[in-house]
Order: structure tokens, then C-alpha cells, then sequence
């Protein structure tokens, strides 16, 4: 599973990756990926209104305490919710996020469908490693993996799992 | 002594978007909630141990525990924005000595982290809104990491069950138990809404039946093609069929809700009648 969603992250996503690393603390490695430290910083914001009244205050600099690449760090004062999900923040973080800066539940959904559309499948982190379900494009039906499946990794094995899809509601966008 | 045994959901949008869903379904299981709580009220029980699946409100990857439970006076929540939520701040009762003597026992047989302080999200606000409004009953959190792999493999929950049980019936109180969580489900992902009602009607079937080989024969990478990430949680409906130890289950209610993102379940274990 893991060599699988290794191999579907591809050298191309990491090269894309170190080209946008930036970081101006000194003694800090500029070039790695940091969803780590992004997820740290959203937790530690969920829970402080100290630290939100800092980050609605400079952002930026709050933020200069976190291990971040500048992509990163531009997606969380933005905010980039659809870049933030296609980095592999977990949406249980995410969603109160979007929730502070008064983004609304439907609209939060379809920025995370943007951000895959934009960005790609979701590079790193929890939905990346166990192959990512994918959008509601009707195109690619249920179970068709928008994540590792055209890479042939672990997405389009499962796809093959029969009883897959069916007895599925389709969900939000009947609401 | 346990006195009681259950699961429920604790989705947010139960309580954060009520007003958003079919008025039907949502009222149907709001009154499964209500008698799930006169049925927690009947069994006498003094204290309510709640198996949750937190959120990253207090457990995050700096220190991340498979397993922990609460050891305060009291417990405040909810951590998200009440309005998001739908649910007023609050504060909770525990039993900090009551905590102490159950944490003894389970770690007899299971690892634990213990937390004197400790914020409620969802996964257990919303569960007390309904099992527990006026908040006069003692609880006890206990924690299974559902969110940040690598979790501690299903047995290990089917341990913490075991564990759980044995402390409940070391101690003179009545102990209600309840774990809480989804069955599938993508939530707070653009998948949100999705459910697999057919996976969740034979997972419950198995729960029901009380069927250790049966529970334990998940694993997370089938369990996230079938039911989503969302799915991890059956750790903690796991947790209480261990705890009931082979008495029969029953469900009270279920019925995919996609607004609120889960099929939204109510359940017991009937721990007077005989093992199956
Ligand atoms: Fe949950």
C-alpha cells in the first residue's frame, strides 16, 4: 500500500515540490514537504483564540514559527482550502478552517473539489497513502480513484473490488 | 458494575446542520437518541464511559497516544465554534478517583496514556447533547486514535473492550458504556455525504451477532476502500462488542443521512439476556 502511494506521488510531484520551497529561518532545511507543520499550525489554531487574534493581527508572522515551504504558507493566509486538501491536509483540520474564516459547508466542499481539479490528486498524507476515493465527476463514476488509479497503483486495484459502488449514496450532491 | 451498553454516531452535522436535512430522518433520529438515553436513565447508571474518536481537538501527531483516557474533575467543549456546531458551551462533569481506579485496571492488560485535561469535540459533544443534556452525569473519555495512521490494529480495540469491561465490574458503581463513531463514511472530504449503506447494514449485522472472528477480520486498507477514512472508527463500536462479551446486539436505528454524512445509528447490547 504504501510503495504503491509512493510510487503515485511519482518524482514529479517532488520535483515540482522543491522548486516551490522557500522558508527564510536560518539553520532550517528550505526543501521539504511540511504537511506536518501545516496540520500542527491549523490544530494549534483550532484551539487558541489567542492564536487566532495573532493570525487575523500577521499572519504571517505566526506563521514564521512553523516549518513551512512558501506554497504553504501562501495556502494558509490565502486560504487556499482546495491547495491546503491537494497537500494532504486532513479534512477534520481543514474543515474548521474553513469554518473560521466563514466559509460555508457546501462551498468548503467544492473547494476541495476545485483544488483536486487544479492541483491533482492529494499529494501527501492519510487520504494520499490509502488512495484517495476521488471527486464526484460524474465521468469517473464511483470507484474509480482520481488519486493513483492512472498510475496504476493501488487506486485501480481496488477500483476492481467487486460490490464496490453499489448500495453507495451518492451523497451531498443530491442535497 | 456495567449496566449498559451501546453506540451511536457523533457526526457533527447532526447537531451543526439539523436544519439542513429531511425533517423526517433527522426527527427519527433524534427520538432514537432520546430513547437511547431513557435506556441509559433505566439501567441506573452513575457514570457514562464515552469511546470516542477524537478530531485532533487534544491528541495530534507531536504525541500520539492508540489509546487514552480521561482522568479530570471536568471536562469542557465543545472545542469547535458553538454555532458551527449547534451546540452551547459547556461543561461536563468527571469522576477524576473513578477514572483512576478504571485506568488501574485496564492497564493490567492494556497500554494506556491518561490526560488530567481534556476538551470535548464532536465526537462527544454531540453524543451527551442528546444521551446526557443536563449534564449530571459523571464521564469518563476514553480515546481510540482513528485519525492519524499508523492505528492500533482492530484486536487491539477488541483488547481495550476486554479491559474496559473488567474495570467496570471492579468498581461498586453502575457504569454505562457507550462507544461512538461512524460506520462508513469521507467526512469533512469532498466525499462528504457519501455512505455505504450496504457495507454499514453488514458490519452492524456482524456487531450484532456479537461476532469476535467476524469484527476483527477488518483491515484499514479494505476498510478505507469500502467506508472511507471515516470508517477507521468501528474501532470504538469494536471496543463496546468486546465490552458486552458475546451478549446480543440490537439496532435501533440506522439510516444514511448525507447531510450529516454518516447512516446515523443508534445500538445496544443486552446485557441481561444470555450470550449468543
Ligand atoms: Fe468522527
Amino acid at each position: 500500500m504504501l510503495r504503491a502511494a509512493d510510487e503515485a506521488l511519482g518524482s514529479g510531484v517532488r520535483q515540482a515540490t522543491m522548486s516551490t520551497c522557500g522558508g527564510s529561518r536560518p539553520g532550517v532545511p528550505r526543501c521539504v514537504l511540511s504537511l506536518y507543520y501545516v496540520q500542527k499550525f491549523l490544530f494549534e489554531l483550532n484551539r487558541s483564540e489567542e492564536l487566532q487574534t495573532s493570525y487575523w493581527a500577521d499572519g504571517r508572522a505566526v506563521l514564521d514559527s512553523y516549518t513551512l515551504t512558501t506554497e504553504e504558507e501562501d495556502a494558509l493566509i490565502e486560504p487556499d482550502i482546495g491547495l491546503l486538501f491537494h497537500l494532504g491536509v486532513n479534512g477534520q483540520i481543514l474543515m474548521h478552517f474553513a469554518a473560521l474564516h466563514q466559509i460555508e459547508w457546501q462551498d468548503y466542499l467544492q473547494r476541495m473539489r476545485d483544488g483536486i481539479e487544479t492541483h491533482g490528486p492529494v499529494r501527501e498524507g492519510v487520504y494520499a497513502v490509502t488512495g484517495y476515493e476521488g471527486t464526484h465527476d460524474p465521468g469517473r463514476g464511483p470507484g474509480i480513484s482520481a488519486g493513483s488509479a492512472e498510475e496504476g497503483g493501488s487506486g485501480a486495484e481496488l477500483a476492481e473490488r467487486p460490490g464496490r459502488g453499489t448500495g453507495i449514496s451518492a451523497g451531498s450532491a443530491e442535497e | 458494575m456495567l449496566v449498559y451498553a451501546g453506540v451511536c454516531s457523533h457526526a457533527p452535522g447532526i447537531t451543526g446542520r439539523a436544519d439542513q436535512a429531511d425533517p423526517m430522518a433527522r426527527d427519527g433520529l433524534y427520538r432514537a437518541f432520546g430513547e437511547m438515553r431513557e435506556a441509559i436513565a433505566a439501567s441506573g447508571a452513575e457514570a457514562l464511559i464515552v469511546v470516542a474518536a477524537e478530531h485532533f481537538a487534544n491528541f495530534f501527531m507531536n504525541n500520539m497516544p492508540s489509546f487514552a483516557v480521561g482522568m479530570a474533575e471536568f471536562y469542557d467543549g465543545p472545542i469547535e465554534d458553538s454555532a458551527w456546531l449547534g451546540i452551547e458551551k459547556f461543561r461536563a462533569p468527571g469522576d477524576r478517583d473513578l477514572s483512576k481506579r478504571l485506568i488501574a485496571e485496564v492497564m493490567q492488560t492494556v497500554d494506556l496514556a491518561y490526560a488530567e485535561e481534556w476538551k470535548f469535540d464532536h465526537g462527544i459533544a454531540v453524543p451527551l447533547h442528546f444521551l446526557t443534556p443536563d449534564f449530571d452525569v459523571p464521564i469518563v473519555p476514553v480515546n481510540i486514535n482513528c485519525q492519524g495512521p499508523p492505528l492500533a490494529p482492530i484486536a487491539r480495540s477488541w483488547a481495550l473492550g476486554e479491559a474496559l469491561r473488567r474495570a467496570a465490574d471492579s468498581v461498586p458503581e453502575r457504569i454505562a458504556l457507550i462507544g461512538t463513531g461512524g460506520i462508513s463514511h469521507w467526512p469533512a472530504t469532498p466525499d462528504s455525504g457519501k455512505i455505504n449503506e450496504a457495507w454499514d447494514r453488514d458490519f452492524l449485522d456482524r456487531w450484532c451477532r456479537n461476532d469476535k472472528a467476524a469484527l476483527l477480520e477488518y483491515d484499514d486498507a479494505t476498510v478505507y476502500a469500502d467506508a472511507g477514512q471515516g470508517g477507521f472508527e468501528i474501532r470504538t463500536f469494536v471496543t463496546v462488542s468486546a465490552a458486552a462479551s458475546s451478549a446480543p446486539g440490537t439496532v435501533h436505528f440506522y439510516e444514511p443521512i448525507p447531510i450529516f454524512a454518516v447512516g446515523c445509528t443508534t445500538a445496544s447490547y443486552d446485557l441481561t439476556r444470555p450470550p449468543r
